[in-house]
C-alpha cells in the first residue's frame, strides 16, 4: 500500500471516478477524508509520472459529490440498505489491558513482540487521594508491601496515539470478593470540570462485589458495554480528549485483577 | 459555533457551553462568559502519560 496525503477536502466518490478515468495504472485501493485532508491509498506506489498525474487530478478535483443514483432495489422492489460500519480501509483490532488491583507493575499492554505499546499506564492512590509511587531507594517487595497496606484507588489511562472508532468493550474481572470495589470510566480525565471534562462513559458506578457469591465460590464474571454503533475518538495530541480512564475504588489489601477488552475499528 | 485554540464552542439556552474537542468529544461546560471560558481554555496543557 502506498499513501498520499493533500491537504484538501475532496468528494472521495467523484475523485475515485476522476483516478479510475486517468491514466494511472496502479490499482486504487481506497480513500480517507476530513474536512480538512484527503488521503488517497494505493495498492502500490505510484511511478513519479503517476505521482505528478495524481497531484493534478486532485489539484484540479472540485469537492462535489457525484449526483446520487437511483437507489437500488431487489426483485420484490425493496430498498436494499447498505449499513456503514467504519471508515474505509478501517479493521477491527479489539485491544486488552489487564491490570490487578495494588498490583506493582501489574499492567500488561503489549503488541504480537511482547513490546509495551506504551500508551497506558497504571497508578495507584491511598486514602488520601495522593499518589502512590515507587521510591527511588525502596524495593520491589517493599513497595508492593506498601500498596498492599495503602492503596485505595487503582486507575488505568489509555491514551491511544491513533484513531480509532470505539464500539464498546468487555470488562473481565477475577478474585473479587464480598468487599465493595466500584469501577468507573471517564473520558478527557484531565480536562477539568469547568471546562466538562471527565465525560462519563459508563455511569452509576459498577460494583464488583456483584460478582462474588459466597454460596458457590464464585469470584469472577464479565461485564459488556455495547455502544451499538461506533463512536469515534480522534487522537488528539494536545488536550488528551481522546484518553479513557479505567479507576477501582476498593479497599485497602483488594487483589482482584481486571482485564479490559476494548472493541473497536483503526487505520 | 467559534473556535479557539483549536476547541470549538457554542452557547447553550441556559448559559452553559457545548465545547467540541479536536477528538470529536464533546463536553458541556457551566455558565460562564466567554471570556472566562477562553481563560479556562488558556489555562489547558498537554498532560503527560
Amino acid at each position: 500500500m502506498a499513501t498520499y496525503t493533500y491537504e484538501k477536502q475532496c468528494a472521495v466518490d467523484r475523485l475515485t471516478v476522476e483516478i479510475q478515468q486517468s491514466a494511472i495504472v496502479t490499482a486504487l485501493s481506497h480513500m480517507t477524508g476530513t474536512a480538512t485532508e484527503t488521503r488517497v491509498v494505493f495498492k502500490a506506489a505510484l511511478s513519479s509520472e503517476d505521482e505528478d498525474l495524481l497531484d493534478a487530478i486532485v489539484a484540479a478535483h472540485v469537492n462535489t459529490p457525484l449526483p446520487n443514483a437511483p437507489e437500488p432495489t431487489d426483485s420484490d422492489g425493496s430498498r436494499i440498505v447498505r449499513v456503514k460500519v467504519t471508515k474505509s480501509g478501517w479493521h477491527y483490532e479489539p485491544r486488552s489491558i489487564s491490570w490487578k488491583c495494588g498490583g506493582r507493575a501489574s499492567l500488561y499492554n503489549r503488541d504480537p513482540a511482547l513490546a509495551d505499546l506504551g500508551d497506558a499506564v497504571l497508578k495507584f492512590y491511598d486514602a488520601g487521594g495522593v499518589a502512590l509511587t515507587q521510591g527511588a531507594e525502596e524495593s520491589d517487595v517493599d513497595f508492593q508491601t506498601r500498596l498492599t497496606a495503602d492503596c485505595v484507588k487503582t486507575l488505568v489511562d489509555w491514551w491511544p496515539q491513533h484513531d480509532i472508532d470505539i464500539i464498546g468493550g468487555i470488562l473481565f474481572v477475577k478474585n473479587v470478593t464480598a468487599d465493595r470495589a466500584v469501577v468507573h470510566v471517564v473520558a478527557a480525565p484531565d480536562i477539568p470540570a469547568i471546562l466538562g471534562g471527565s465525560v462519563p462513559f459508563q455511569n452509576g458506578g459498577f460494583d464488583l462485589s456483584f460478582f462474588h457469591d459466597a454460596g458457590t465460590g464464585q469470584s469472577s464474571g464479565q461485564l459488556n458495554l455495547n455502544g451499538r454503533g461506533v463512536k469515534t475518538l480522534v487522537y488528539d495530541p494536545v488536550y488528551a480528549s481522546n484518553k479513557l480512564r479505567f479507576s477501582v475504588n476498593h479497599p485497602a489489601g483488594y487483589a482482584a485483577s481486571l482485564m479490559i477488552l476494548f472493541e473497536g475499528y483503526k487505520e | 459555533m467559534s473556535e479557539y485554540k483549536g476547541i470549538s464552542y457554542e452557547k447553550n439556552s441556559d448559559g452553559t457551553w457545548t465545547l467540541t474537542f479536536p477528538s470529536g468529544l464533546s463536553t458541556k461546560a457551566p455558565a460562564q462568559s466567554e471570556d472566562a471560558l477562553k481563560a479556562e481554555i488558556d489555562k489547558l496543557e498537554t498532560p503527560a502519560q
